[in-house]
């Protein structure tokens, strides 16, 4: 018989032990692979990706998995309009943020909509937990700073 | 090589050796100029090799004194390989505290470097800083170290003070040509009276007015058709070289300038003809005008596109001009808050808003603030001073009277001047003061309780500057301050303070070390230039009160300037400077007059302040400005930008040849720092991979040089995987191989923090904008955003950046690969091949 006890855990097994870890049981798995974690007020998505390696990669290059961390800032509706200018505002509003990156992209609730959204990637072969939670935090605290901005 | 003792040819080769030798060099525990020091060194150095002067206008703190230490010491270098020398340079700085600093930053006599001959306190007798045959001719200051130390002196440095120095007794030597002869040869030492190579003149604003005794002495030493000492170039130093009236300021700083004419070195005709008061009055009268029109049509949210065309034109003019003749650096000024009300909301419960201004207390008091105010009109502006202390502390006049037992001689003097009606009225009140009005003055009340709240728990590391007109009222301050807080220590630095006692205070303002150190300093105007009060390195935060201010926004520039250092390494915390005013009195005017100017000179210096050039408009009104839809990098487009590096870029000399040995499984990379045989031909010559562009960002956003720990990480890794490489003190420049792409990254330390910049695109328009969303939705560590460089444009980036401290080799690989994949995405995309 064969058991799983001793076997390398899969990647998505390993990210969902670190967000447990991280965030107990305020990381809610709201479906394979995605999991919303914190409260209501400033909700923070994880999503796991099997492969966030570059898309020009060279042959032979196994596959990089990882964590994407998503806050939501804005809701964009079905059609994800936003103006030029406002983009641009955007962009240079993220210069003092080390880690981030802005985009648009599919909320992460499966909803359909668009959302206007902070990411980060967090490569789970080099992940580290302070790291993680240093991130987490610059996610949050550039949500707090846009608002506060408005 | 051949040099001849041309100064023209000798300031062309100095620019080599600063190339050579200054620049980025690191050895032991010092380090090259500044990135932003090494561009004004070397573009003045261009400039004297065909102009008699320059100004180096420097904000405070930016290391003026550090730069001209420089291209003196790289003048000196090329002399002594030609044995052409020795250099002779004329070093006048404007009092003793001043001229005693440059001696600290250029050595001790103990070292053998710097040779102090005649003494500082001796108003009557010349000071020489080097003057030897033998000296080891290096000089060695903080963070700077040229020459060969076995090589023979070739430099001679006669340094003198024109406040009763060099210019002491001017009336009586100053009609009689033999006397002035005679003067001058006391500056020289006594020895032959030959040409000096260069003059420097220290805090050069103190000579803006032509008809002043020290003005008029240099001229007729240095300047004229037959000086006593001719000169062969001359360079100004000041923050400030304009204030008050900026056009016939700047003509007498510029006719300073000229006085190598009499050796037949001048600025072409065209440009004397601009630089005369009424043709720049002329120029700066229409720039101001047209930019006032931009702000209040864009404050009143009209079109104004047409006065922004305008106001362009008219700036491209002034830049033109401006730069002819000065030279100041676009960078950042360091962790300061500088408001105009409270400095934060802490400050805010705790100083009194002054952009609604304090209030009288009592009718009795306002009625004498009101008589003093109402006075101004008939007096003149020296008696300003009188009229702060009484508005900013009554009291502080009656503690002085108290103590000389009457009005001073000076103040009976300037009685007379006051309109009798006035005088009556205050007679009569100050009579009514010790009944009627409570005798703690609000400013006071208030500075006193801003700093008892700010020191009463925690003293240690938090240090309070105040600076005040008057000693009386720095007298009082201290007696309150002093009552309020008995475990703190106050000390006050006034003109009675000597020498050796400010420095000592000084020095214990410094101290971190519980017991001894100075936690309050109030100040005179006495500590107004050249020195550092700028507290312990690792401070919290400083705070800096200016409790009255003077007319002249100068002075308030060079009071911000003792604690605002940027150009210091090791310095922390932020600067908090206020300006607490009374409302509805002569403070309050003063303090908007005072604003008013500032917005002027910066204006033509080139500023972001939209706060401050709002000044410029008939905005009267302090707090009651949104000045939200008007963005500091687009108003800094419209002000002259006089950095060397936007007119002609003075790049690093030479790539790093990275060599790497591979040797049991190690790699190390060897670097050689000698220069390319391309790059040793044409001294400018920089890696054509690595643009200007990404060179000033990697300037802005650096927050510290970059660690040696880091240096060598990125240099191994360069090494490791092939790729060129360069470096200047900001940062570390890596050409990345993307599989036949390249993209230039930029590697730079923000606090502990290892952050990767590359340069995506120099111009997004708002169309493509959006693309940048598309290409941050791909997974990966770098993002792209947009930035402003020290220039104030707005630059495409991408960017990547560990968060703790901690950060391995296979991270900082990953950082540096997808920075550069990230922007080469964008570059692929809209321009196809590779651009930066």
């Amino acid at each position: 018989m064969v058991t799983e006890t001793n076997s390398e855990p899969t990647p998505e097994a390993k990210a969902a032990a670190i967000l447990h870890d991280l965030f107990g049981a305020d990381a809610a798995s709201v479906r394979p692979g995605a999991w919303k974690l914190g409260d209501t007020e400033s909700v923070l998505w994880a999503v796991y990706l099997p492969d966030a390696g570059p898309e020009r990669k060279e042959e032979g290059e196994p596959p990089e998995p990882a964590i994407e961390l998503i806050r939501p800032l804005e809701d964009l509706g079905f059609a994800g309009g936003v103006r030029p200018e406002d983009a641009a505002r955007h962009l240079r509003a993220m210069s003092k943020a080390a880690h981030l990156r802005l985009t648009r992209r599919a909320h992460p609730d499966a909803s359909g909509r668009i959302a206007l959204a902070a990411v980060a990637t967090l490569y789970l072969q080099d992940l580290d937990l302070a790291e993680f939670r240093a991130i987490a935090e610059e996610i949050g605290a550039v949500a707090v700073e846009r608002d506060l901005a408005r | 090589m051949s040099v001849s003792r041309d100064l023209g040819t000798v300031c062309v080769e100095a620019q080599r050796v600063i190339d050579d030798e200054m620049f980025l060099r690191e050895q032991d525990a010092w380090r090259g100029l500044r990135f932003n020091q090494y561009e004004t060194v070397r573009h003045v150095l261009q400039t004297l090799a065909h102009s008699p002067g320059m100004i180096v206008a420097e904000r405070t703190g930016q290391g003026k004194s550090l730069i001209a230490i420089a291209i003196i010491a790289a003048l000196a270098r090329v002399l002594a390989q030609t044995s052409a020398g020795p250099l002779r340079v004329g070093l006048l700085a404007p009092n003793k505290d001043v001229l005693t600093n440059w001696v600290g930053s250029t050595g001790s006599e103990s070292d053998g470097t710097c040779l102090l001959a005649g003494a500082l306190d001796d108003d009557k007798h010349p000071t020489y800083l080097w003057k030897t045959e033998r000296l080891p001719w290096r000089v060695v200051c903080p963070g700077l170290q040229i020459g060969n130390p076995n090589e023979a002196a070739h430099l001679h440095v006669f340094a003198d003070h024109y406040r009763l120095g060099i210019t002491h007794g001017y009336g009586t030597w100053g009609k009689d040509p033999r006397a002035t002869r005679a003067r001058a040869k006391e500056f020289l030492g006594g020895g032959p009276v030959k040409p000096l190579d260069l003059l420097i003149i220290d805090e050069a604003h103190q000579l803006k007015c032509s008809r002043t005794n020290r003005a008029e002495a240099i001229g007729k030493i240095f300047g004229g058709e037959s000086p006593a000492i001719p000169v062969r170039r001359v360079v100004l130093l000041t923050a400030t070289p304009f204030q008050l009236r900026a056009a016939p300021e700047l003509a007498r700083l510029v006719s300073l300038l000229r006085c190598p004419h009499s050796t037949g070195v001048d600025f072409p005709a065209e440009l004397r003809a601009r630089m005369e008061p009424l043709p720049l009055a002329d120029l700066f009268d229409r720039y101001q005008r047209v930019v006032a029109q931009w702000l209040r049509q864009r404050m009143a949210g009209l079109p104004a596109e047409q006065s922004y065309e305008a106001a362009s034109k008219v700036k491209e003019d002034v830049e033109n001009v401006l730069r002819q003749v000065i030279v100041r650096s676009d960078t950042p000024v360091g962790d300061v808050v500088t408001k105009y009300g409270h400095p934060d909301h802490k400050l805010a419960k705790l100083l009194p808003d002054p952009a609604a201004g304090l209030s009288c207390e009592t009718v009795a008091e306002r009625l004498l603030f009101l008589a003093w105010d109402g006075s101004i009109a008939s007096r003149t502006t020296f008696v300003a001073s009188e009229q702060q202390t009484l508005t900013s502390s009554v009291r502080a006049l009656q503690m002085r009277q108290e103590k000389s037992g009457g009005p001073s001689a000076v103040e009976q003097n300037r009685r007379p001047l006051a309109p009798a009606m006035v005088d009556e009225a205050l007679f009569d009140l100050t009579r009514a003061l010790g009944k009627h009005v409570r005798p703690d003055h609000v400013k006071v009340r208030a500075t006193v309780e801003a700093v008892r709240e700010r020191l009463e728990r925690q003293p240690a590391r938090r240090p309070v500057l105040v600076f005040a007109e008057r000693t009386a009222t720095l007298e009082l301050l201290k007696d309150e301050l002093t009552k309020a807080l008995p475990r703190v220590r106050v000390e006050l630095i006034c003109g009675d303070t000597s020498g050796e006692l400010r420095r000592e205070l000084i020095d214990a303002f410094k101290c971190e070390k519980p017991g001894s150190c100075v936690h309050v300093v109030l100040a005179s105007q006495v500590a107004e230039m050249g020195l550092d009060i700028d507290g312990p390195a690792r401070k919290k935060n400083i705070w800096l009160i200016h409790h009255d201010f003077p007319w002249n926004p100068a002075m308030v520039d060079q009071r911000n300037g003792r604690v605002v250092r940027p150009a210091k390494p090791d310095q922390q915390g932020t600067a908090y400077i206020t300006y607490p005013f009374i409302k509805d009195t002569v403070d309050e005017r003063i303090f908007k007059r005072m604003l008013a100017r500032q917005a002027i000179a910066e204006l033509l210096l080139g500023t972001d302040d939209v706060a401050r050039a709002l000044r410029l408009t008939d905005q009267s009104n302090l707090d009651e400005i949104d000045i939200t839809d008007i963005r500091g990098d687009e108003f800094r487009k419209l002000t002259p930008n006089l950095s060397p590096r936007c007119r002609q870029f003075a790049g690093p000399p030479h790539a790093v040849d990275a060599a790497v040995e591979v040797s049991e499984g190690t790699v190390t990379a060897q670097v050689s720092e000698q220069a390319p045989s391309a790059a040793r031909a044409d001294p400018n010559a920089r890696p054509s991979w690595c643009h200007t562009e990404l060179l000033d960002l990697a300037a802005a956003w650096a927050s510290a040089s970059m660690s040696d720990a880091l240096r060598n990480r990125a240099r191994v890794l360069a090494a490791e995987l092939g790729m060129e490489s360069w470096s200047n003190e900001e940062a570390y420049f890596i050409r990345v191989d993307l599989v036949g792409r390249r993209q230039t990254v930029a590697m730079i330390q923000i606090e502990d923090r290892t952050v990767c910049l590359s340069l995506a695109d120099t111009v997004v328009d708002d169309g493509r904008i959006l693309e940048a969303f598309a290409l941050n939705a791909e997974p990966g560590v770098a993002g792209l955003l947009l930035v402003t460089d020290t220039c104030g444009e707005e630059r495409l980036v991408a960017r990547a950046a560990n968060l703790t401290g901690t950060l391995d080799d296979r991270e900082l690989r990953r950082l540096l690969l997808e920075t550069g994949r990230r922007a080469d995405e964008w570059e692929a995309r809209h321009h196809g091949e590779d651009q930066w």
